[in-house]
This record gives structure tokens, sequence and C-alpha cells, in this order.
């Protein structure tokens, strides 16, 4: 602990030290020199690639279309702070100069909030119709947003919002726009650069520190949970329209302001600036950096100004000569971009297990007594001690009934299992209950309210949590972090709170992240590895960070999707005394699906089996190792005259 | 708790809108603007003549965006990747087409067999061209990153472009070029319902349905097309089944690339002014008629090509030619809010 306290110590001392050299460096130039120009244009790149990221890389949005916030945020510079609309006379807080021209003039500091709001909400409208979309066809629709806006803004002086006020000066220009005049000091000038220069660093900085705190988040983990794998996602109660479209308009906020901060600086808000190639270039540098690093956007910086295209030749060459940037190599690169996983967990499943004849269980009836009410079909009440009620349910793709017309119920407290061969419609009904899809008939009771065709993460908020039967976990992500995504519906922290890190927020994600540990010891897991990626871990420890995602939710029931799929007999015969401990201690109610009869016959109160969609079976499992119906779907039809 | 808030069997009378919307949506949206105008011109002027030319200068339009569409849904359903490049590849065909012509000295006054002879010679160095750059691009570009995520290749993608489009620039400049009106496209050869067909029409269109129907023939009846349906449904089966898919991949691109070489030709002699940035917008809008018809789907890329054609005409001589792009561009985005799948359904292995 100390040690890694001394070496955060070191950490900020050394990061300290160097933006005091980059404080500093304008001074050791020429008041107006080539360099500090270069500087200035560099932090305000700097800004919008941090914004590109928390799209791109934080939640795995490729955004084709970053030019439409430059261009949103320039405008608002353009509109808002200079002698554009010379019919109007606006002046807000502006300095003697600005004060006596005619025109919309506002403080700069205004139109920076001003820029910030449009673009965020241009962000959300944006993101809106990318919401139900796959990874490439974000990246056209954006790219034509992108396009739609460049060709507005080139089109722009036709448009009039009323008489003498046209939307923008197309290819003229609206120029010149005011400079930026901040109380208390100097107005700023083109001769003398030092002050902008500051000003982009500031803004620099506020986007790096607000990058910062939201990775390390409730909603920097939700973003990544997204991009790693969408469906695991919102089955952990991850919002996905909320939590996308935050990205989006946060991204955008950035752009805007860097794209208002250009306005002034460069003087000129032309609609040619905003061509296609500018998000290629801001893309560059998010990717040359490593998508999802923070460091890299500002590092892949120096690097794709020089295939800047317009309109500084001479710029683009003195920065060739600069080189600061290191490239990583194209490995490193390919690593880091990663979309959603494609698969679905739908009906299909795995290769036919030969597990069929139950064997003899050697804990069968384990329990047994518990409970006697019989639940499904003979259940017409919804009575109390049912946590789970499901009626008539069905579901239909095209023309194939997956699952058609089951009855299921589960008491509380119970460990239920749902069998049946391959394609039988296991899957598909599970997904029906978490939310996944929704039943084309029937209704589904949690906890005596309905929940039929709701969310997903609404109905993990109501405490359905899953694992899933190929493992998905967050591959990015620590073991701990994982479980922690897990925890997102039981958490408060917003956008606001974990910029700020409040002290609730703080006290919240310090208590999260205990729980988590907590989660994680009590699954098995080994105490060293909590902080190791889950992809590195043992197959076996990945299911049971699953389990502890799952459990980190505090559910009354689990879901559990072939938990010993690919185990040996050992760990399956530990995860069935975790099952057990799970439903005593904790209280959890149990749903499984497995094809394992020996953890099925151990460690099941109550069996329901299916084929084809349709229920044909259930009882305790002594009688359901009898049924001949049972036997036949496993077996086929001759088994049973053998 | 919000808990009853989702009762089992009321009747949701938005869901009905919604699932009307996501049927029917799409091709509302599309009527929008031939049925505006339409009437527009019954009120002003009596007939439909007006509408009429519209449509027959978007069908000969649209040929072209059909051509280079079913580069992209070719591609797009044999590799899910986005060809950013072909936009660029059908550029190069413009220009080929535009240098060749010189070369062998083909001028309008040229009697008719002659210059028949060597537009169907231009043709084929076209197709040639295009087509074995859209194999090289692939062996290049996209090749080493098959197994990278799916944004590797997207984004190479658009640098390829960005390359050709400066070979274009560095080609034959900066500026929009004309060349010779070979074909005099302009005429009108002869008029259906005051509705006049062109020399033009009948070049894009006289040219593009024996393509098409080539093409569509050529991949549901031969060997190799029935190789590269089969990669396309699933790479990995195919390969285990003695299909070369490298092969196969590349034959794709050919294909695709010698479209986008004929539609190059056609629209250089059509439009008669080429340039080095007409592949970006081009793309796009060939992009949007791919989505339109379903990607994958041959059959929509032809039919999303058409109505695009038809769209950007109407924009073109109503709105502005300077607005079309972005109305172009706002219909992908509608396209995509009402059905992504598109209007005769995606055939990629994602949707199945």
């Amino acid at each position: 602990m100390t040690s890694a306290m001394g070496n955060r110590n070191v950490k900020i001392a050394i990061f300290l030290a160097g933006l005091f050299v980059v404080a500093i460096l304008p001074l050791f130039f020429n008041e107006s020199s080539g360099f500090i120009d270069d500087c200035t244009l560099a932090l305000a790149y700097i800004c919008m690639a941090l914004g590109l990221n928390i799209i791109v890389g934080f939640a795995g949005l490729l955004d084709l279309g970053y030019v439409a916030f430059f261009a949103i945020g320039a405008y608002t510079m353009g509109w808002f702070a200079s002698g554009f609309y010379a019919d109007a006379d606006i002046h807000l807080f502006v300095g003697e100069f600005a004060s006596s021209i005619p025109g919309i003039h506002v403080n700069f500091l205004i139109v920076l909030v001003i820029a910030a709001a449009l673009t965020t909400l241009a962000g959300i409208i944006i993101g809106l119709p990318t919401l139900r979309l796959r990874g490439d066809y974000i990246a056209i629709v954006t790219l034509a947003f992108g396009e739609i806006i460049h060709r507005i803004a080139i089109n722009g002086d036709e448009v009039k919002i009323a008489e003498g006020f046209p939307l923008t000066n197309g290819r003229q220009g609206i120029t010149p726009v005011d400079k930026i005049d901040l109380p208390f000091l100097e107005p700023f000038t083109s001769l003398n650069l030092r002050p902008w220069y500051w000003v982009a660093l500031a803004l620099a900085l506020f986007v790096l520190f607000v990058n910062f705190r939201l990775r390390d988040s409730r909603l920097g983990r939700a973003w990544i949970a997204l991009r790693e794998d969408e469906v695991a996602a919102i089955s952990m109660g991850i919002p996905a329209v909320k939590t996308k479209l935050l990205a989006y308009g946060t991204g955008a906020a950035f752009g805007g302001m860097s794209g208002a901060f250009l306005a002034s600086y460069l003087n000129t808000v032309n609609a040619d600036q905003f061509a296609f190639s500018f998000s290629i270039f801001v893309l560059a540098m998010v990717i040359l950096g490593g998508l999802g690093s923070i460091w890299g956007g500002g590092r892949g910086r120096g690097r794709a100004d020089v295939h800047q295209l317009p309109p500084h030749p001479r710029r683009a060459q003195r920065r060739a000569e600069q080189g600061r940037a290191r490239i990583r190599p194209l490995r490193a690169v390919v690593r880091h971009l990663r979309l959603p996983a494609r698969d679905h967990d739908g009906p299909q499943t795995r290769r036919p297990d030969t597990g069929a004849a139950p064997p003899d269980g050697a804990r069968t009836g384990h329990r047994r007594g518990r409970h006697r009410a019989r639940p499904g079909g003979a259940m017409t009440d919804s009575s109390p001690d049912l946590i789970l009620d499901a009626r008539d349910v069905s579901k239909v793709f095209g023309g194939l009934t997956a699952v058609g017309g089951v009855d299921f119920a589960i008491p509380r407290g119970g460990i239920v299992s749902l069998i049946g061969p391959n394609g039988a419609g296991k899957t598909t009904f599970f997904n029906m209950l978490t939310g996944l899809y929704k039943p084309t008939t029937g209704a589904i009771l949690f906890d005596g309210a309905p929940i039929t065709g709701g969310r997903p993460d609404k109905i993990m908020a109501r405490g359905i949590a899953r694992t899933f039967q190929n493992i998905r976990l967050f591959g990015t992500m620590s073991a701990r972090e994982n479980v922690m995504v897990g925890e997102h519906a039981r958490m408060r922290a917003g956008l606001f709170g974990s910029v700020l890190r409040t002290p609730r927020v703080r006290r919240e994600e310090r208590h999260v992240s205990d729980k988590a540990a907590e989660e994680l010891a009590y699954v098995g897991l080994a105490a060293n590895t909590f902080d190791q990626l889950a992809i590195n871990l043992a197959y076996g420890d990945q299911r049971r960070v699953e389990i502890a995602r799952a459990l980190a939710s505090d559910p009354k029931l689990l879901l559990l999707d072939e938990p010993t799929a690919g185990m040996n007999p050992q760990e399956s015969d530990e995860l069935t005394a975790l099952m057990h401990r799970l439903r005593d201690e904790r209280g959890l109610t149990i749903l499984l699906i497995e094809h394992d009869m020996k953890v099925v016959m151990g460690v099941s109160e109550y069996i329901t089996v299916l084929d084809h969609g349709e229920k044909i079976a259930e009882g305790l499992p002594d009688e359901v190792r009898a049924d001949n119906r049972v036997i036949e779907a496993y077996l086929g039809k001759g088994a049973m005259h053998e | 708790m919000e808990a009853a808030s989702i009762p089992a069997a009321r009747p949701k009378p938005l869901q009905v809108v919604q699932d009307w919307l996501s049927k029917y949506g799409l091709i509302l949206v599309l009527l929008i603007m031939p049925v505006y105008y339409g009437i527009q011109d019954l009120s002003d002027e009596g007939d439909l003549s007006r509408l009429g030319g519209n449509i027959v200068d978007g069908l000969s339009n649209g040929s072209i965006w059909a051509l280079v569409a079913i580069g992209y849904t070719l591609v797009y359903g044999i590799i899910e990747l986005i060809n950013f490049a072909h936009g660029e590849v059908f550029m190069i065909g413009s220009f080929t087409a535009a240098g060749f012509f010189g070369t062998i000295g083909l001028t309008a006054g040229m009697g008719v067999p002659g210059l028949v002879l060597g537009l169907l010679l231009t043709l084929i160095v076209c197709m040639l061209v295009s087509g074995t750059l859209n194999v090289m691009i692939e062996r290049v570009a996209y090749r080493p990153l098959r197994n990278a995520p799916v944004l590797a290749p997207l984004i190479t993608a658009v640098g390829f472009s960005f390359i050709l489009q400066n070979v274009g620039l560095l080609w034959r400049g900066g500026s929009q070029e004309g060349i010779g009106d070979l074909i005099n496209s302009q005429n009108a050869l002869f008029t259906v319902f005051g509705v006049e067909i062109t020399n033009g029409d009948l070049l894009a269109i006289g040219t593009t349905i024996p393509l098409v129907i080539l093409m569509v023939t050529f991949i549901t009846r031969s060997r190799l097309g029935k190789a590269m349906r089969a990669t396309a449904q699933d790479p990995e089966a195919a390969r285990l089944m003695g299909i070369n898919v490298d092969t196969t991949i590349s034959l794709t691109f050919l294909l695709g690339g010698m479209l986008a070489g004929a539609a190059g030709l056609i629209y250089a002699l059509y439009q008669t002014t080429i340039w080095y940035a007409q592949g970006f917008t081009a793309g796009l809008i060939a992009f949007t008629a791919a989505v339109m018809g379903g990607i994958g789907n041959i059959k929509g890329a032809v039919l999303g090509g058409l109505i695009i054609g038809i769209i950007q005409q109407i924009a073109d001589n109503r709105i502005g030619t300077e607005w079309t792009p972005a109305i172009v561009f706002a219909y992908l985005v509608l396209i995509m809010v009402f059905k992504p799948s598109g209007l005769l359904g995606e055939q990629t292995r994602e949707a199945g």
C-alpha cells in the first residue's frame, strides 16, 4: 500500500513538473512565433481527439462525422461573437472594442458554454438513429451527418433565419470573429500568441481531467462494458440508450468547445474547414495513440498533424520536422480496435452433449421435502411463495417456434433446473426472462409484478441476474472491474458526480470496489487474481467471475446458463456446493440450465424438461428421470423399447 | 416502483404505430418527394411530363449508381467491409476512359460504327483497369487485416480512398474537366408522353441492363459464383469444402471493380465532366443505394441505385444541385432509422 502510494506521489510529481515545463514553454519563444502557433493548434486538436476518444475509444461507437461538432462549436462562436449579424445589437460582458462595433458580441466564456450545450444536443441527435445499428453502420450514419452539416455550412448563406440573418457565410466564412477578451486580462491579439496558448492548454487540461475522471467511474466502466460486449452489458443492468447517448453528448461537447476556441483563434468560421477529411484527421490522432488510451489522444496528435490536408502547408512541414510523437507499433493499434462481439446469445446451442442417460445422482432428492407445491401448470394463481411465474410464454422467430406456450414457475428459495436437448429453447426462454427477447405471447411475473417484455437493464435492477452459456466477460477489464459493472444498477454516481468526484461518489466507489472483492472471494477466486485482466484468467475462474458479476447486483433470482460447461468433475462439484451455499446463506433462488446430469440431479429440487420449445415433463428429479417422454427426447424413440 | 407499467394483455397503440412504421415507413419516406412534386406539376402545368423527365434522367443516373452499388454490396456480402475506396475505383474508371479516348483518338465526328467499336474497346479497358485496381487494393490493404477487428480494415479503406483521390489529383489536376461529348448525350432520340429519351439515357440504361443480367447469371449459375455465395455464407466452411477463399474474395473485388469501371465510363460520357473528387460523393451515394436495397443483396443494390438516382435528379432539378448531397445523406439516415435491413432485406452472415 505504501509503495503504491509512493508510486502515485512520484507520478503526480512527474506530471506537475511536466505541466510546469509545458506552461512556461511559450516564454522561451517569441510572442508571435510559429512554434507557439503550432502548439496552440495542437492543444485545440488534443481536445477534439480526447472528445472523440470518449465516443470511439471508450464507448466503441465508430464516429466518422466528428467534424460536425467542430463545425457547430465554431459556428456558435461565429453567431454569438462577431459582427456577422450586423443588424443585431447585443453586447454581453465584452470589452470596449467589441462593445463599439455592431453585431452580437457575447463573452468568450459564455459562448464556450453555449457551444458545449449546442454540441451536446447535436451529439445526442446524431447518436439517436445509430443506437440500433452495428459498428460500420454507425460509421456510415455519422459520416452522413458530418456531410450534411458540411453541406449546410456551405449553403447556409442561402438559408435565412430571419431577414438579414443568414445561417452561415458559406465559403466566404464569418470573419472577423471576436478575439478572446476575458475579465482582468488584456484583450487577446494576434500579435501575442502566448495567452492563446495558455487558454488552449487550460482547455486541454480540463478535457484531460474529465477523461481521466470518467474512465475510472461508473460511467466509464459502463462505456467500456458496452464496447466489449453489448449483450452482456445490458444484461448487467447498463441502460444502453442512455449510456451511449451520454458518450455522444460528452464527446461532442469537447469538440464544440475546441471548435469555439479555434473559431476565435483562427479568426474565421469557414465552411471549407468542415470537410470529411477533418473527421479522419481527428480519428487518426485517436487511433495512432491507441484507442481508449487517454495519453494516446495527445501523443498521436503531433504525428497526425503532418497529414492534415488544408490549409497550412508550411505549418505541416514545420511540424513534420518536430516529429515529437512516437508511433506505436501497428499491432498495438490493432489490439485496441475492439468492437462489440458479434454473436448473439441466441437459440443456437453447442454441439450435442452425450450425457443423456440420467446417471445415479448421489445426492438425488437433497432437500426434497422443502417444498411440495407443484409449480407450473397446476398453479393458476400467483401465490406469494413464487418468485417467478411465467404463463403461456412463447417466442416465434419468423416461422420457427422456439418456445411454444410454456408455463413455468419457480418457488422462492428453490434451486430449479431447466433441461432438454440442444435446440429445445432453453436459452431462448432465459433470454425472455431477462428481457433480451420480447415474448411473442404470454406474461411473466417476477415477485408478483409483470416484467414481460421489459428492458434487460430494468429487469436486472428488479433482481434477476444471469450468466451466459459462452462466457461473456468484458475482456479488457480486470476481474474486479467486471464485478463492479454488475453493481451498476445499484450505484447512483452520474456524469457530473463522477467528474467532480464528490465525497459521496468516492465513498460509493470504495464501497463497490470492496464489495466486488468480497464477491470474488465468495465464489472462490484467489485474491492475487482480482486485478488481472479477465481474458487472462483460467477458464474455471472466468466462470466464477461471471457468477460473482451476477451476484454483485444482489439479485433475488440467479439464472445460470450451463455453468459447468467445460469444467472438470472436481470444478463441477465445487460449483454445486457453491449453489447450495448461495441458496442457504443468501436465500437466493437459482434457475439452472445444465447438460451435466450429475450436476442437475445432484442440485435440483425441481426439474422442467423442454423439447422443441414445449414442456414435455416436470417434477422431482426421480420422476423426471423415469419419464418416458424425457428418455425419448434425449435418446430417440427406439430407446424406450430396448 | 414502476411495477405495473407493463401489463401483459393491454393493447399498445404505440406498438402498432411502431410496427406499421417499420414496415411501411421507408416506402412512405421514399414516396414523399415524387408525390409532392407530382401534385405540384399537376396543379402548375396540368401534366406530369416534368416529373417524368426527372424520373427518366434519374433512372439513367441511378443505373450508374446501381453498378457502383453492386460493387459495395458484393464486397460487404463476402467480407463484411465497407470498401471506402470503391468510389475512387469508380473515379479512376472515369479517368481511364477520358485518357483512353485521347489515346485511340476517339472523337464525336467519327461514324457510328467506329464510335461504337471504340467505346466497346474503352469499356473493356476501363473494366480491366478498375477491376485490377480493386483486386490490388484488397491484396495490399484488406487481406493482411482480415482477422483484425472490424475497425482496422475500415480505417485502411478510408486511407486508400484518400490515396486514390490524390492519385486522381496528380493525374488530371484539381478542377472539373470537361471531356468531349462523344455521343451527343443530350440529343433527344424520341419522345414518350412528352418525356424526352436522350442518347445518354439509352447508353446508361442500355449498358447497365446487360451488365447486371450478366453479373446475376454469373453469380447464380456459374461454379465460381456458387463459391462466392458459399464464402459469403461461411468462409470457414467454404474453405473446408475445398473452395479457395482468397481467390474467391479476389474474384469478388474484380467483379465489383469491373462494374465500377463500366460505371465510370458511362458517367464520363453522360455527365461529360470528370474530376478527382467525384468518387467520394458517388461512393457515398452508391453505398446509400446498397444499404437502401439491403446490403449483400444484388437486386436490392440495383433497386436502391435507381431510387437514389430518381431522388437525386428530383433534388437537382427542384431544390438545387448544391443541396443534393445533403438530401441523399438525409435519406441514408432515414433508411437507417426506419429499416436498417433495407427494402429487400440484407443478405449477410449476421442477418442470418
